[in-house]
């Protein structure tokens, strides 16, 4: 997660040269950790989601289990495939992938 | 009055914020006033707890089942309950929760706010169903997170959905039957 997110996507997503628009970003089991506050990832992730409109949503059910489900970084929110599916009903993705 | 005293601190155990006492010979149940800001007491337990405990319930009806409620997002949540033995009287001096259930969508919130309603119902009774609000379900869990208030809506009106069922009588047979 920290070389595919931390090295290659967010970096591109930085300088504004990551190719598509990214609707939004689901998180499962530990990599939820990465939207923690003070994360450095997650910190850098949630300006950029805030800049370019991406949603940022951790797995309600692992985010509890881990007891961070309050710690989020800012405009992160946490919910269930239902909540992803409405919250990206209004611009749907062309493309989904998998990491 | 020494009575009336004795029975007033033996009434202390019904959690909700509700008492029984008697009162010139007559048993009455009533709400406490110095709880009326928000009878739920906070959870020692995580939203990942009252999820896994609810994931592992009964899953069959009890007796006195209430009306499906829907939520948004095509959420659904049903309370049952089973009831004490005990004549019934007045709304407020009938019987007490014996058993509470639930069926609910699967949505780890919702299933977990469910799971805490009915462990804080068994032993209260069916009225304090009426003295619960999403408001108060939500800061039980201050380490939930508050974009959940729609589940805790659905939850509390289910509850008094079931709570509702057993004024009306409606047993699981008087709904097939409806």
């Amino acid at each position: 997660m920290s070389f595919k997110l931390g090295k290659m996507i967010l970096p591109q997503l930085e300088e504004g040269r990551h190719g598509v628009d990214v609707a939004g970003m689901f998180f499962f089991e530990d990599n939820n950790y990465v939207l923690t506050k003070g994360n450095p990832i997650g910190e850098r992730l949630a300006k950029v989601a805030k800049e370019k409109g991406i949603l940022l949503m951790g797995c309600d059910q692992c985010c509890y289990e881990r007891e961070i489900a309050d710690k989020l970084v800012d405009g992160a929110s946490i919910g269930c495939f239902p909540d992803l599916y409405g919250a990206l009903a209004g611009s749907p993705p062309d493309l989904v992938i998998s990491l | 009055m020494h009575g009336s005293i004795a029975a007033l601190v033996s009434a202390v155990a019904l959690r909700g914020g509700y008492f029984r006492a008697k009162v010139w010979g007559r048993e009455i149940t009533a709400v406490c006033m110095k709880d009326q800001g928000c009878v739920l007491p906070r959870s020692r337990r995580s939203v990942h707890d009252y999820f896994a405990k609810g994931c592992s319930r009964r899953r069959d009806a009890l007796p006195y089942r209430g009306d499906l409620v829907e939520g948004s997002s095509r959420l659904r949540a049903r309370f049952s309950f089973r009831l004490t033995d005990g004549a019934r009287g007045s709304p407020r001096d009938g019987p007490l929760i014996e058993e509470a259930s639930f069926d609910a969508t699967t949505c780890a919130t919702l299933i977990a706010l469910c799971a805490f309603l009915a462990e804080w119902m068994e032993g209260s009774v069916p009225d304090a169903a009426f003295s619960v609000s999403a408001g108060d379900l939500l800061t039980c869990f201050p380490r939930n997170s508050s974009s959940k208030h729609d589940r805790a809506d659905l939850a509390v009106e289910a509850l008094r959905a079931a709570a509702r069922g057993i004024m009306n009588h409606q047993t699981i047979e008087r709904s097939a039957n409806a």
